[in-house]
């Protein structure tokens, strides 16, 4: 069944239908949950809230993208859950001690579990991007996530999050200079190609 | 590096931009090895950030019906009402509020000025009674027919006094003034009229405060309403979405 009539299905409260979608869009929606949220936990926690939001909602949806329409929804669960974050402050991802020194093995980078090294680089390369990302203001993060990670483009990005095409390149632009500058402090996890650009 | 040219290297590496606009980069790009260095920076960065992996969701998300009968899906018009009654309920406090909002001086003084002027004006007669010949030449024109009309407290007279002022003043160097005259009192009144906020600035408030208050508590019957189907639909949609289940 295509995904039309699924949604036709689901928009007259057949649950068997919209759990299809969910099954078909789950994967790529966790995803930006957790670049956005930089947690497992709180992203599969998000991405859950999504999907029931969605379906409270549904009758609202009438045309466009689909994908659009959950990728908005899902960003917006991001946010609710980074507005709580910061009413009740957890522990900073933040390399820094509250002295404001440099932690020379942040428990982010420390990984206990046996691996192979250049799994264990791997790892640690993905560490360091997800600090970095963590590290934009979210509505930076938000466009970043999508476009480099998520492959959409600046329409999409622009109906899913409802603001001007104009905004999401700059923003975009923005973000992938200050991710360039972070990520310079971690040369030596990065591809080749990257530190060529750096010398 | 220019915010400008930030933003046309990103678009570029995403190819969003114009025919023209990236021929002009691409030429840019040729001549200025700095600005070529800063596109190559950005794709490298943007290549980084691809490589990230993709997860699988660790879990599965499918709802159960346990899970949304918690919450059932409410109708497509259910958006509106609630908006339509947070605007209800907005403009009733607003409307009820209004008297309390408005400047104090202006709203007493609509209430006091009527008061005032009445009793003057009814002074008026009582003490012209006695001389009427005295008055009567200085009030009628040659022409005859013209008299002051009989004193009332109703505003319609405080409006017309001013005009008949005039008539008076012609007359009243030859005569002398009187103090009992009407043209006197009514001088008298046009003074204490200038010391108060013109009736015509005044009407417009006394008139509408009752409407705002009529209008206030139809409203509050209206949002009265809204709430009452609001929570009828929350109701029924988890009544039928129960049956459904």
């Amino acid at each position: 069944m295509d995904e039309t009539a699924l949604i036709s299905l689901a928009q007259r409260g057949d649950l068997e239908a919209f759990n299809r979608l969910v099954l078909a869009y789950q994967d790529p929606l966790f995803n930006i949950a957790l670049r956005i949220l930089g947690d497992e936990d709180l992203a599969a926690d998000a991405t859950q809230e999504a999907f029931l939001h969605a379906f409270q909602k549904i009758a609202s949806y009438r045309s466009g993208s689909f994908r659009g329409w959950l990728i908005r929804i899902v960003t917006n669960a991001c946010y609710d859950e980074l507005r709580r974050q910061k009413r009740r402050p957890q522990t900073s991802l933040e390399p820094f001690t509250a002295e404001g020194e440099e932690v020379e093995s942040p428990a982010w980078l420390s990984d206990d579990r046996p691996s192979v090294e250049a799994r264990l680089e791997q790892k640690e390369l993905e560490h360091a991007i997800e600090h970095c990302l963590q590290a934009l203001p979210p509505p930076f993060r938000v466009i970043v996530v999508l476009a480099d990670i998520e492959g959409l483009d600046y329409a999409e990005i622009a109906a899913a999050l409802r603001i001007p095409v104009g905004t999401v390149k700059s923003r975009l632009a923005r973000a992938r200079l200050r991710l360039r500058d972070c990520l310079a402090q971690f040369q030596e996890l990065l591809p080749s190609a990257f530190r060529r650009t750096r010398k | 590096m220019k915010t400008k040219d930030l933003e046309l290297l990103s678009s570029y590496l995403d190819r969003a931009l114009g025919p023209a606009e990236m021929r002009r980069l691409e030429q840019r790009l040729q001549a200025d090895p700095e600005l070529r260095a800063a596109l190559e920076a950005l794709r490298a960065t943007r290549d980084v950030l691809r490589q990230l992996p993709r997860r699988r969701a660790p879990r599965s998300f499918v709802l159960s019906p346990r899970q949304v009968a918690q919450r059932p899906p409410l109708p497509r018009f259910y958006p509106l009402l609630q908006w339509s009654t947070a605007l209800t309920v907005f403009l009733v406090a607003i409307l009820l509020t209004l008297p309390l909002i408005l400047p104090r001086p202006s709203f007493t003084a609509s209430m006091v000025a009527p008061a005032e002027t009445a009793t003057v004006l009814e002074a008026a007669p009582l003490r012209a009674a006695p001389s009427p010949q005295a008055t009567a030449p200085s009030l009628t024109p040659p022409g005859g027919g013209v008299e002051l009309p009989p004193a009332t407290a109703s505003p319609p007279m405080i409006a017309a006094l001013p005009q008949e002022t005039p008539m008076p003043q012609a007359g009243m160097p030859k005569e002398g003034a009187t103090p009992e005259s009407p043209a006197r009192l009514a001088g008298e009144h046009e003074r204490e009229t200038e010391n108060e906020a013109p009736p015509s600035e005044l009407s417009p408030l006394e008139g509408l405060l009752p409407l705002a208050r009529s209008l206030g508590i139809g409203l509050a019957l209206l949002a009265a309403i809204q709430v009452f189907l609001l929570l009828l639909i929350r109701w029924w949609s988890a009544y039928q979405w129960r049956k459904k289940l």
